[in-house]
């Protein structure tokens, strides 16, 4: 193993997540170690209501009419007390915010039918704002006085691990000294819908890998990692990790589809490799975008077949939570920070039997394994793809 | 804020601007572009085209060396609307429209347009959309050596004035794009580019 000793090196000092399966990271975590909760109601992973309600009563009242902002803010509180960072490092940190619809629900059920729609002109303006991905979002920065560096990131499914990678970058060269870094997602007719069209929902759950699966669930949820510059002799009593390195690509290849070799996907977690300084064999665990989707699963499988020819194990969870586009790979490092601290690897829930025309050494249950490192990939519409090194020591 | 024409230098003393071009959305008629842009919005048209322009003005350098930074402040608006307005009223949903619809559809129709297979990002700020993409670039100038970052928007329709009121920055950037190029310094000789001043940006980043 070769992670940098010397020089700048990235801590992951707090985490955050909710998501149907509860809204905290541990019960998210327990519930992905015994999968007895079953959210998945009508073709989605949804949070429970009274769940959501108890978010919702511990939010201001003036971002209570958004689902979206509700979930981020009741998201971004835990991982900031989970880091234990006061109010002069939450001022100054660097905050990386990732999601593809953000406040969705304010604007999609009156803008698209203007001008027949009946608004008043302040409630056109707030619409129209919330149209706007930035603007809630800054919203939502001045109510946490954070003051830093700030980026949102708003490409597609991979945004959460580039939003990883963006933070990365700050604070290895020396713009910030932490930072925050997280994504929200919420139901919204544009994206159901929308995919639906697409003709890639499933009915049942999904079934990464597996040979009869048949397409992808949408989920909703919100997930934020608190990122600190370390050095050797500086490691966090509260330290869930390192985030060591981080790799992005392009396919230019299909709007919707990904290149069928994942050729990208190759490149990025080639480069996040690079930079994390490891060799594939160094990678115990791949924690997979696997939405389960025929065309993603054939591509990303091809490109993790090529690229670790060790066999690793490999985890694809939306069976478990659902598709969170944007949000899918902040969580879904979360849980992976979360195993990996525990020596465990989370299965691919439902998965039975392997597509034959792959070769990967599926998880299908939870092993007891130890985890130096993993590599967290994602693969999202327009070719885009980014991948995320994490590891323990 | 800092005066502007000292804000790109800020940045990254390790950047160099070597390109800007703009396109208006009045030079673009989509009926007349070639058949590969026949499903494209006005902003992909537009931002594909812009982008193609510049790499046109430096054909030695590999496209593998060229990230991309896409910077819109509302996205595939027209895509969105269209496709929900679609919807409740014929009870039809249309897949290129939510294929249209995302914000990150613009960049990914110009990576495929320009075969641009670097680091590929969609960034929206509200205000500061354009001085984050720039930040955006010179961060990834660490592992790249060129970004290229194009910002575009199409807000057309009954809409329009309310969001040029509601966002008063808004003017400047909407039915255009502009792209610039970065390069890392250390690369600017080996492909013998010339540079700009990077107060030429001042006009996209106030």
């Amino acid at each position: 193993m070769s992670f940098s000793t010397t020089g700048v090196r990235v801590e992951v000092v707090g985490l955050s997540a909710l998501c149907s399966l509860g809204v905290s990271k541990e019960r998210i975590f327990h519930q992905a170690l015994n999968d007895h909760l079953d959210p998945f109601r009508n073709g989605l992973f949804s949070i429970a209501p009274e769940e959501f309600d108890v978010l919702k009563t511990s939010v201001p009242e003036r971002f209570r009419a958004s689902r979206f902002d509700i979930m981020t803010i009741s998201a971004m509180e835990a991982a900031l007390a989970d880091a234990q960072w006061d109010d002069a490092k939450i001022q100054d940190c660097g905050f990386v915010f990732a999601t593809t619809t953000g406040e969705v629900d304010r604007w999609e059920s009156v803008l698209p039918s203007f001008p027949e729609c009946d608004l008043s002109a302040s409630e056109l303006s707030s619409c129209i704002q919330s149209q706007s991905l930035g603007h809630p979002i800054q919203e939502l920065r001045r109510h946490f006085g954070m003051k830093g560096r700030f980026a949102l990131v708003a490409s597609s499914c991979s945004a959460s691990l580039q939003a990883l990678a963006l933070a990365l970058l700050w604070i290895k060269s020396g713009k910030v000294h932490r930072c925050l870094v997280g994504s929200t997602e919420i139901h919204s007719d544009l994206t159901r819908l929308g995919f639906e069209s697409l003709r890639l929902i499933s009915k049942s759950k999904c079934r990464p890998f597996d040979v009869n699966r048949d397409g992808i669930n949408l989920g909703e949820g919100g997930a934020f990692l608190c990122l600190e510059r370390s050095s050797p002799e500086e490691r966090s009593q509260k330290s869930w990790g390192y985030l060591e390195g981080a790799g992005l690509s392009s396919d230019a290849f299909h709007p919707t589809a990904p290149q069928p070799e994942g050729l990208g996907s190759i490149k990025a977690m080639s480069q996040a490799l690079q930079m994390a300084k490891v060799t594939a064999e160094e990678i115990d665990w791949v924690y997979a975008h696997g939405t389960g989707s025929p065309s993603n699963d054939q591509a990303e499988g091809c490109a993790i077949q090529s690229l670790f020819r060790h066999r690793p194990w490999i985890t694809g969870t939306k069976g478990l939570h659902g598709h969170m586009l944007g949000a899918s790979g902040a969580i879904e490092s979360v849980l992976g920070l979360m195993s990996m601290r525990e020596n465990l690897i989370l299965p691919t829930y439902q998965f039975e039997t392997l597509d034959p025309k792959l070769e990967l050494n599926v998880a299908d249950r939870v092993l007891k394994n130890s985890v130096r490192a993993f590599i967290k990939n994602s693969l999202g519409f327009g070719g885009i793809n980014a991948a995320v090194v994490f590891s323990r020591e | 804020m800092p005066p502007l024409s000292s804000l790109a230098s800020e940045i990254s003393p390790m950047a160099s601007l070597i390109a800007i071009e703009t396109v208006e959305g009045d030079e673009i008629d989509l009926n007349k572009l070639e058949p590969s842009f026949r499903k494209a919005t006005l902003s992909m048209a537009m931002t594909a085209i812009c982008c193609g322009k510049i790499l046109e003005s430096i054909p030695s350098v590999p496209k593998t060396d060229i990230a991309m930074v896409m910077g819109s402040h509302f996205g595939e608006m027209e895509s969105s609307f269209g496709f929900l307005k679609y919807f409740r009223e014929s009870g039809i949903q249309r897949p290129i429209l939510f294929q249209n619809s995302l914000h990150n559809s613009t960049l990914g129709f110009a990576t495929i347009q320009t075969a641009l297979v670097g680091p590929a990002m969609t960034i929206s700020n509200d205000r500061d959309t354009a001085r984050t993409c720039v930040e955006c670039a010179h961060d990834l100038l660490l592992i790249s050596p060129f970004v290229m970052v194009c910002l575009c928007d199409v807000i057309r329709g009954p809409l329009t004035e309310h969001y040029l009121t509601t966002f008063d920055f808004f003017h400047k950037f909407n039915n255009r794009a502009v792209a610039f190029l970065f390069g890392r310094s250390d690369v600017i000789a080996k492909f013998d580019l010339k540079t700009l001043a990077t107060s030429s940006l001042d006009v996209w980043l106030t």
